[in-house]
C-alpha cells in the first residue's frame, strides 16, 4: 500500500536507495541503521515518519539536515536530494538555509539565554546585515504568533514555548523544508496542540514539513502522509485518509501509538481499567501507604505552590497524577519524596507520621531524567548498591540484584554503563533500583515522555508487577495512552490542591481526557 | 574580558592591599553601572569578610597563618571572579561571539567561550538535581560521608553531571550546526555593539591599576 508518488521535479526532499551505518571512533562500522530507503516528499506536503525506537527515523531526519554524514561518522550509500540539489554538495551550512531543524529536547537547543537573540542566531551566523536581521526576527515571530515571547529569558518559558522559539529561530532563516525530530517528546497536551497550530501555519505558508514522531494524535488533520519505518526500511507509506481507516489494534500490533486519542486502550486488559485479579479494590483510608493533608509548600520566598493539598495513595494501586502546568504536581512529588521541605501539613507513611528527613529513601522518586540517579559504572553494580541498602553488602544483595535484572528484562545489559542505555532501559533500571531499595512508595515523574509504544507498554508492565508485589505507585503523567494502559485511579491536581481522586473506569475516561487538555 | 585579565595581573603583581581595594571598587562600580546593584554589594561584602578573616588569622598564631594564606589567595582571585560574574550575568551570547570575532579571535575559541557562558547558569541546576537524586537513593551528602568516602562522593556527583553535560553539549552542537554556525562568512549581530565612553573609561582605569601594581611589585614605586 503506497501513496501515489509525487512528481519528481516538484520534490522537496528525495532519498534514493539510501543506506547508512554509524562508525565508532576507530572507524569500525556498526550494524546498518538504514538499509535502502527510497522516499520522495513533494513540496508543501506534511509527512509523518513513525516507527519503533531504533527503526532509523532519527537517522533519516539527520540526512535531511546534513548532520549525517558530516557530524556523525559512518558509511553512506545512495543519494539525498534537497530541493533538487545533492545534500552532500550543500553540506550542513548550505542545508541550514534550506532546511530548518528542531530537536526533541527544549532544554538543550538554545545557544543563547534570551529569546530574541536565539531567534536572531541563525541570521547572525549567515552574516545578514543588521537591519535585515531585525526585520526577520520580528516577522518570524509575527508569522508564528509568538511576538509576546520576544525579549524573555528562555529559562522562564515552558517547554512548549521553548519549542515555539526554536521553530521561530529556524523560520527566520527562511527555509523551505522543516525537519522536526520528535518535537513533542517533553511537552504536555496543551503545548502539543499549540505546536500543531504552528505546524498548520507553516503548511499555510507553503512550507514542506517532515515530522518524526511517536505520539501521532496531534498530527491528525495536518499530515498528508504517514510513513512507517521498520528496521531501517520503509515498511508502509499511507495517505492520511488510508491511515485514518486502520483499526487501532492494527496500529498497536505494528508498535505504533493511536491516531485517534479516544481509541487508546490497554493491550489485552479489560478497558474499564480494573484488573479482576486484584484483591477487593475498596479500601479504608487507614490502609493507605501514603497519606498527606494540609500540605503547603513553595519555593524560596515565593507564594505557596501547594495550598493545603490532601490525599491518600493506597498500596497495590497505581495512581495517575494529572494536572496542568503549574498545578503543583512536581512540587507535590518532591515534597512526598522528602526532597522539599513543606511549610505546613502532615505526611504519613503507613499510618505513621513521617517528617521530611525520614521520607527520603522510603518514598522513591524516579526522575524524568533517570540519568541523574544512576551512579554506578555498570547496571549490575547499580542494583547491587540499591539492594545493599536494605540487605547489607554480600551475597544476599547480589542475588537480589541478579533476580531483579531478570525480572525487569535488563539481564542482557548487566555489564553496560547506566548512562549508555536507552531512555526506556534507564527508566526500568531506576525503577528496579527503587524497588530493591525497599521503598514502599514509588513516585514517577513523566516516565514515558519520548518512549515509543512498545517501551511505554514495558514500563506499564513493570509498574503492574511492582504494584502486585505490594508497592504503592503514583505517576505524574500527561500520556493518556499510558494512563489507560497502566493506572487504576486518577488524581487531578489544580491550583495546588488535589481536586479529584477516583478509580479509572470506562465511564470517566472522557473526563480524564478533558482534564489532560484534549477536547474529550 | 580584557579587564578580567588586567585585574588578575593587578592583584597578583603586587601584595599591596590598596591596589586590591581599588580593583574591587572598580568592579563594584562596573557592576552597579550594569544594573546589578545587589550582586555588586554581595561580592564586595564577601571580599570584606575575607579581608577581616585574613587579618584575624595573620594576628593569631602560626597554625592559622596557613589558613590565612589560603584565604588571602581566594581573596585576590575574588576580584577577577566578580568581574566574570558580572560578565556572565549581563552579556548575551551573541554579543560575546560578535565581539570576539571583531577582536580577531579564531571561531573555535569564541564558540568555546560562548558555550561556557551559556552553560554557567545551568550547571547549578544540574548539580542540584544530582544532589536530590542522591538523597532519594539514601546516599545524601553530609560531612561525615564526605570524610569517609571522599572519592565515592566526588564520583557520585561528577559522573551524572558530566554524562548529562556531554549529552546536552552534543545536542547543543547539533542545534548550532544546523543553524549555520560553521558557515565560513563573518558573523553579524542583532545588537549594535560599540565601545562607549564608560567602557573606555573602565578600560583605562584598569590598565592604570595594572600599571601601578606592576610598578609596585617591581619595586619601582615605593
Amino acid at each position: 500500500m503506497t501513496a501515489p508518488q509525487a512528481p519528481r521535479d516538484g520534490a522537496a526532499v528525495e532519498f534514493h536507495g539510501v543506506a547508512f551505518s554509524y562508525a565508532d571512533a576507530e572507524g569500525n562500522l556498526f550494524e546498518p541503521v538504514l538499509k535502502g530507503v527510497s522516499l520522495s516528499v513533494a513540496r508543501g506536503q506534511c509527512v509523518v515518519v513513525t516507527g519503533c525506537s531504533g527503526c532509523g527515523k532519527t537517522t533519516l531526519m539527520r540526512l535531511v539536515n546534513g548532520l549525517v554524514p558530516q557530524a556523525y561518522d559512518g558509511e553512506l550509500s545512495g543519494t539525498v536530494c534537497v530541493l533538487g540539489q545533492d545534500a552532500a554538495d550543500l553540506g550542513i551550512e548550505g542545508l541550514s538555509l534550506r532546511v530548518g531543524s528542531v530537536f526533541q529536547n527544549p532544554r538543550s537547543q538554545f545557544f543563547n539565554l534570551d529569546t530574541t537573540s536565539e531567534i536572531a542566531f541563525g541570521c547572525e551566523n549567515a552574516g545578514l546585515p543588521h537591519d535585515e536581521i531585525r526585520l526577520r526576527v520580528r516577522s518570524a515571530a509575527a508569522d508564528l504568533g509568538i511576538s509576546h515571547l520576544l525579549d524573555r529569558d528562555i529559562r522562564e518559558l515552558s517547554g512548549g514555548q521553548r519549542q515555539m522559539v526554536a521553530i521561530a529561530s529556524v523560520h527566520a532563516l527562511g527555509p523551505e523544508v522543516f525537519a522536526l525530530d520528535e518535537p513533542t517528546a517533553a511537552l504536555d497536551v496543551a503545548s502539543m496542540r499549540t505546536l500543531a497550530h504552528l505546524v498548520r501555519r507553516l503548511k499555510e505558508l507553503g512550507r514542506t514539513v517532515i515530522v518524526s514522531e511517536h505520539r501521532l494524535w496531534w498530527l491528525r488533520g495536518i499530515a498528508d502522509r504517514v510513513v512507517h519505518m521498520e528496521d531501517g526500511r520503509i515498511a508502509h507509506d499511507w495517505a492520511a485518509a488510508e491511515f485514518e481507516r486502520l483499526p487501532v489494534r492494527e496500529l498497536h500490533r505494528m508498535g505504533l501509538r493511536a491516531w485517534r486519542i479516544e481509541d487508546a486502550c490497554a493491550e489485552g486488559a479489560p478497558t474499564d481499567g480494573q484488573d479482576p485479579s486484584l484483591p477487593c479494590p475498596v479500601r479504608a483510608v487507614s490502609a493507605a501507604a501514603l497519606s498527606f493533608s494540609n500540605l503547603r509548600a513553595g519555593y524560596r520566598r515565593g507564594d505557596d505552590v501547594l495550598r493545603g493539598a490532601a490525599g491518600a495513595f493506597a498500596s497495590r494501586r497505581i495512581a495517575a497524577l494529572v494536572g496542568g502546568n503549574g498545578a503543583g504536581k512536581s512540587t507535590l512529588a518532591r515534597c512526598l519524596a522528602g526532597l522539599h521541605r513543606e511549610r505546613a501539613g502532615q505526611v504519613a507513611l503507613e499510618g505513621r507520621s513521617a517528617p521530611c528527613r525520614k521520607r527520603a529513601g522510603q518514598v522513591f522518586l524516579v526522575m524524568q531524567e533517570p540519568g541523574y540517579q544512576l551512579f554506578a559504572h555498570t547496571a549490575a553494580c547499580e542494583l547491587e548498591a540499591a539492594a545493599a541498602r536494605r540487605l547489607g553488602r554480600g551475597e544476599a544483595a547480589r542475588a537480589a540484584a541478579g533476580e531483579a535484572l531478570d525480572r525487569f528484562g535488563l539481564a542482557h545489559l548487566a555489564e553496560r554503563h547506566p548512562l549508555s542505555l536507552s531512555g526506556g532501559e534507564r527508566q526500568r533500571l531506576a525503577i528496579a533500583a527503587g524497588v530493591l531499595q525497599g521503598a514502599r512508595v514509588l513516585v514517577l515523574d513523566e516516565p514515558t515522555s519520548g518512549l515509543d509504544f512498545g517501551n511505554m507498554q514495558a514500563v506499564a508492565r513493570e509498574l503492574s508487577r511492582v504494584r502486585d508485589d505490594g508497592t504503592c505507585v503514583a505517576v505524574i503523567t500527561h500520556d493518556y495512552e499510558f494512563i489507560v494502559a497502566a493506572c487504576d485511579e486518577v488524581a487531578v491536581m489544580a491550583g495546588g490542591r488535589v481536586s479529584v481522586q477516583e478509580p479509572l473506569a470506562r465511564a470517566n475516561l472522557p473526563a480524564v481526557r478533558r482534564t489532560l487538555g484534549f477536547d474529550g | 574580558m580584557i579587564c578580567i585579565l588586567l585585574i588578575s595581573l593587578s592583584t597578583f603583581a603586587s601584595a599591596s592591599v590598596a591596589v586590591e581595594l581599588a580593583a574591587v571598587g572598580g568592579c563594584a562600580l562596573a557592576g552597579i553601572w550594569c544594573g546589578r546593584l545587589s550582586s555588586a554589594l554581595r561580592w564586595a561584602a564577601v571580599w570584606a569578610v575575607l579581608f577581616v578573616l585574613c587579618w584575624l588569622c595573620a594576628h593569631s598564631g602560626v597554625v592559622l597563618m596557613a589558613v590565612g594564606a589560603s584565604f588571602a589567595m581566594v581573596r585576590r582571585m575574588l576580584c577577577a571572579f566578580m568581574m566574570a560574574a558580572n560578565m556572565v550575568g549581563t552579556t548575551r551570547t551573541g554579543e560575546l561571539a560578535y565581539s570576539l570575532q571583531r577582536l580577531g579571535l579564531p571561531k573555535r575559541v569564541s564558540a568555546a567561550l560562548c558555550v561556557m557562558l551559556r552553560f554557567a547558569p545551568t550547571l547549578g541546576q544540574e548539580f542540584g538535581a544530582v544532589l536530590d537524586a542522591m538523597k532519594v537513593r539514601g546516599i545524601a551528602l553530609s560531612p561525615a560521608r564526605v570524610l569517609r568516602h571522599p572519592v565515592q562522593v566526588i564520583e557520585n556527583l561528577l559522573v551524572p553531571v558530566v554524562g548529562r553535560v556531554g549529552i546536552v553539549a552534543d545536542e547543543l552542537a547539533n542545534a548550532a550546526a544546523v543553524r549555520g554556525i560553521d558557515a565560513p562568512n563573518r558573523r553579524t549581530s542583532y545588537y549594535e555593539l560599540r565601545i562607549g565612553v564608560v567602557d573606555a573609561l573602565l578600560l583605562v582605569y584598569f590598565v592604570a591599576l595594572a600599571g601601578v601594581s606592576v610598578a609596585l611589585g617591581a619595586g619601582v614605586l615605593a
